[in-house]
C-alpha cells in the first residue's frame, strides 16, 4: 500500500511538474516585460503579430506586437524564415511563434530590451482586409456638402449686406 | 473702473471664433486630401465630414457675427482658451470615427493631448491605425506647440488682437517688436528646423534604422512633429523602441532640445550673438537642473539591473531629456518605468515639472521662472547678509541685463504655485480613485505639464473622471493658468451684462 501511494505521489508530482512548465511557456509579452527580471537571460516562447522589420547589416530586427510589443533580433547567420506581412490599416500581420533568449538590457544592442531569436514559426499568414465604407457615411458627407454649400451663400450673403450698410 | 463687455465684444469673440473654426477645417481637408492619396476610403470621408462641419459652423459665426471692434485683452485670452477646446472637439471627430477609441470622450482627450503637446495616448491598437489618422494626430502636435492662434495671428489679425492672442497662449514675449512678425519669424524657424529635422530623419530612417522609403518619409515627418513641438505621439505602439537605433534617438534629442529652448534664443543665436547661450538665464537654469538630476537618476539606477554604461546612460539620459523637455518619448518597453526604483521616478517627476523655456512649445513651470526664483532667494539671502543702509539689487541676463523687480516675481511665483497646486490636485485625484500615490503624481504632473511619459495609469480603461481632470490640466497647463482665468472672468462678465442689458 505504501509503495503504491509513492507511485501515485509521484506520479502526481511529474504531471504538477509538467503542468507547470507547460504554462511557464504560455507568455504574453506583458508578463514578460512585467517580470523582466526574472526572465532576464532565458528562452522564452511567444505568439505575436508582426509588426515591423528594420533591416541590419549583421541581421534584421522584427518588431512583434499581442497587444503589448517587444523588439525581436534575429542575427544574419540564423537560417529563419522571416514574416512577410505586417500589421497596418485594414492589413493583418503574420502571427508568429517565436522561441528565443529574453534579455532585459541587452548587452550586444546597448540595453535594449529585446528576444534573440532562435526559431520563428509562422502560425497564421497575414491578409489584406477588405474596406467597407457605410452607406451612411457617404449620405452623411453629402448631406454635409450641401449643408456646408448653404452656409457658404449665407455668409457671402451677408458679407454683401453689411458692405452695403458701411 | 467695472469692466463690462458689450454686445459688439461678444459679436467680435464668436466671428472669431469662427475664423479660427474655418482655419482648422482648411488643415482637416488638407488631411482629407492625405488620406485619398493614400487610398485610405474611411479616413477621408472622416475628414470630410468634419471639415465641412467645422468649415459651416465657422460660415455661420462669421455670417451672424460680425467683428465690429478689435479684441480687448480679456476677450482675446477668452478666444484663446475656447480654440483650444473647439479644435479639440473638431480634431477628435476623425479619430472617434476611426473606431480606434472606446468612446468620444477618449478621442477628446487624444485630441486635446495633441493640441496641448502632451503625448499622452488612449489611442487602441496603434499599429493598424491609418496612416493618414496618425499624421494627423501629430499634425495637432504642431499646429499646437506652434499655437493654432500663431497661426491665424500671422496671416488673419490686426497687430492689437494679436498681441492678445500671441500673451493668452502663454508666450511672455515677444521677439519682434511687431507682434505679427514675431509670429511669423516663428513659423519660418519652425519650417527651417521641419525641412533640417525631416531630411535628418527621413537619411537616418532610411539608411541606419532600415525603414522602406514611404515609412522613412512618414515617420521622419511625423516624428519630427512630435519632437520639436515637444509632443511625444509616436506612429508605432512601440514608441522610440521602436527603430532599435541609438543614433536616430540622437536625432530626436536634438530636436526635442532644440524645440525646448526659447524661440527668442534661437533668434540671437541665428542672427546676433552666438555667445549669449552661454549667459542666458534659461540654459543656465537647464544646465544646473540637468546635472543635479542627472546625478539623482544615475544614483537611483546604478545599483539596479542598469548595472553596465549604454543601458544606464542611454535608457536614463533619453527618459530624463525626454521628461524636461516636455517631449515624452521613451526608448523603453510600454510601462518600464514603473519598474524603476521611486527616487529615479522622482528625478524624472521633478524634471516634467520643470519643464524647457518660456517662448517654447513646452508646458511645466519653465526654466526662466527656475531661475528667477534662485535669484530671488540669492537676493533674500544678500538683503538679510549686508547692512540694512547699503542699497542691493539682484540682475539676471536674459538677451540683456535685468533688475530683478517685485512685480515680476509676484508673477513667477503665482505661476509657480498654480502648477504645484494642478500637480497637487491631479495626483490627489488619482490616489481617491484607487492609485498609489507615486505613479498618480507621476502622471498627473506628466499631464499638466504637458509631458506625456506614463506609467501605465493612463490606459482607456481609467475612470472617466480622471480622464476629465487630466484633459483640464492638459489645457490650462498649455495656457500656464491664466488665460483661463481672465476667460472664466470675461464669460461671467459676459454673461452678466447681456442679462443687465436683457433687464434694462
Amino acid at each position: 500500500m505504501k509503495r503504491f501511494i509513492e507511485v501515485n505521489l509521484s506520479l502526481i508530482l511529474l504531471l504538477l511538474f509538467v503542468v507547470g512548465t507547460a504554462e511557464a511557456k504560455k507568455l504574453d509579452i506583458r508578463r514578460l516585460l512585467q517580470k523582466s527580471a526574472f526572465y532576464d537571460n532565458k528562452v522564452v516562447e511567444i505568439e505575436a503579430e508582426a509588426v515591423g522589420l528594420l533591416r541590419r547589416k549583421d541581421g534584421v530586427w522584427l518588431n512583434v506586437s499581442d497587444g503589448f510589443s517587444i523588439g525581436v533580433w534575429v542575427r544574419g547567420d540564423k537560417k529563419i524564415v522571416l514574416p512577410t506581412r505586417f500589421a497596418g490599416y485594414y492589413q493583418e500581420g503574420d502571427w508568429l511563434y517565436i522561441k528565443g533568449i529574453f534579455h532585459a538590457a541587452c548587452r550586444q544592442h546597448r540595453g535594449e530590451t529585446d528576444i534573440h531569436a532562435e526559431q520563428i514559426k509562422l502560425i497564421r499568414r497575414g491578409r489584406k482586409k477588405t474596406e467597407n465604407i457605410s452607406s451612411d457615411k457617404k449620405s452623411f458627407a453629402a448631406i454635409m456638402l450641401a449643408i456646408f454649400l448653404v452656409c457658404a451663400m449665407f455668409f457671402s450673403y451677408r458679407q454683401k449686406l453689411w458692405k452695403k450698410k458701411s | 473702473m467695472i469692466f463690462a463687455p458689450t454686445q459688439k465684444d461678444f459679436s467680435s469673440l464668436l466671428n472669431v471664433l469662427g475664423r479660427l473654426s474655418l482655419i482648422l477645417s482648411t488643415f482637416l481637408l488638407g488631411m482629407a486630401i492625405v488620406a485619398a492619396i493614400l487610398g485610405e476610403q474611411n479616413p477621408f470621408y472622416d475628414f470630410l465630414i468634419t471639415a465641412l462641419l467645422g468649415a459651416s459652423c465657422g460660415l455661420v459665426f462669421m455670417g451672424v457675427f460680425r467683428q465690429e471692434k478689435e479684441l480687448s485683452y480679456a476677450s482675446a485670452f477668452l478666444a484663446v482658451a475656447m480654440s483650444w477646446l473647439i479644435a479639440s472637439l473638431l480634431g477628435a471627430l476623425p479619430l472617434y470615427l476611426s473606431g480606434h477609441f472606446a468612446s468620444f470622450l477618449d478621442a477628446f482627450f487624444e485630441a486635446m493631448s495633441g493640441f496641448a503637446t502632451t503625448g499622452l495616448s488612449l489611442v487602441q491598437d496603434l499599429d493598424h491605425l491609418a496612416v493618414s489618422l496618425n499624421i494627423w494626430r501629430h499634425l495637432m502636435m504642431f499646429l499646437g506647440g506652434q499655437g493654432i492662434i500663431i497661426v491665424a495671428v500671422a496671416f488673419l489679425f490686426k497687430s492689437t488682437t494679436a498681441l492678445g492672442f500671441y500673451l493668452g497662449e502663454a508666450r511672455d514675449e515677444k521677439i519682434l517688436p511687431n507682434i505679427i512678425n514675431t509670429s511669423r519669424f516663428i513659423w519660418a524657424v519652425s519650417i527651417v528646423y521641419f525641412i533640417l529635422g525631416s531630411s535628418v530623419l527621413f537619411f537616418l530612417g532610411r539608411f541606419a534604422v532600415g525603414l522602406n522609403i514611404k515609412a522613412a518619409l512618414i515617420h521622419s515627418v511625423c516624428i519630427f512633429m512630435a519632437a520639436f513641438d515637444t509632443g511625444g505621439f509616436t506612429p508605432q505602439a512601440m514608441n522610440i523602441l521602436y527603430y532599435h537605433s541609438w543614433a536616430w534617438e540622437a536625432a530626436t534629442l536634438v530636436l526635442m532640445l532644440l524645440g525646448a529652448f526659447n524661440f527668442n534664443l534661437h533668434y540671437f543665436v541665428w542672427m546676433k550673438k552666438k555667445t549669449e547661450i552661454g549667459k542666458n538665464i534659461e540654459t543656465r537654469s537647464f544646465l544646473v537642473s540637468f546635472t543635479f538630476l542627472t546625478l539623482l537618476l544615475n544614483f537611483a539606477l546604478f545599483n539596479k539591473s542598469y548595472f553596465s554604461f549604454w543601458p544606464l546612460y542611454r535608457n536614463s539620459l533619453y527618459q530624463l531629456v525626454s521628461a524636461h523637455t516636455g517631449c515624452g518619448f521613451s526608448n523603453l518597453p510600454l510601462y518600464s518605468l514603473r519598474q524603476w526604483p521611486q527616487a529615479a521616478l522622482l528625478a524624472i517627476i521633478l524634471a516634467m515639472g520643470l519643464g524647457g523655456g518660456v517662448c517654447s512649445t513646452t508646458g511645466g513651470i519653465k526654466l526662466m521662472r527656475l531661475g528667477l526664483i534662485f535669484k530671488s532667494l540669492q537676493f533674500e539671502i544678500k538683503r538679510w547678509f549686508y547692512p540694512p543702509s547699503l542699497k542691493i539689487s539682484q540682475k539676471y541676463h536674459h538677451l540683456q541685463d535685468f533688475i530683478l523687480d517685485e512685480k515680476r516675481m509676484v508673477w513667477v511665483f503665482s505661476i509657480f504655485f498654480l502648477y504645484l497646486i494642478s500637480y497637487f490636485v491631479g495626483s490627489l485625484v488619482g490616489v481617491l480613485l484607487g492609485y498609489p500615490f507615486l505613479p498618480a503624481l507621476f502622471e498627473s504632473v506628466s499631464a499638466a505639464a504637458n509631458v506625456g511619459l506614463s506609467v501605465g495609469i493612463t490606459t482607456p480603461s481609467m475612470p472617466s473622471l480622471l480622464k476629465i481632470i487630466y484633459i483640464f490640466q492638459m489645457w490650462s497647463g498649455r495656457l500656464e493658468f491664466i488665460a483661463i482665468g481672465v476667460s472664466l472672468l470675461t464669460l461671467s462678465s459676459l454673461l452678466r451684462h447681456r442679462r443687465s442689458e436683457k433687464i434694462y
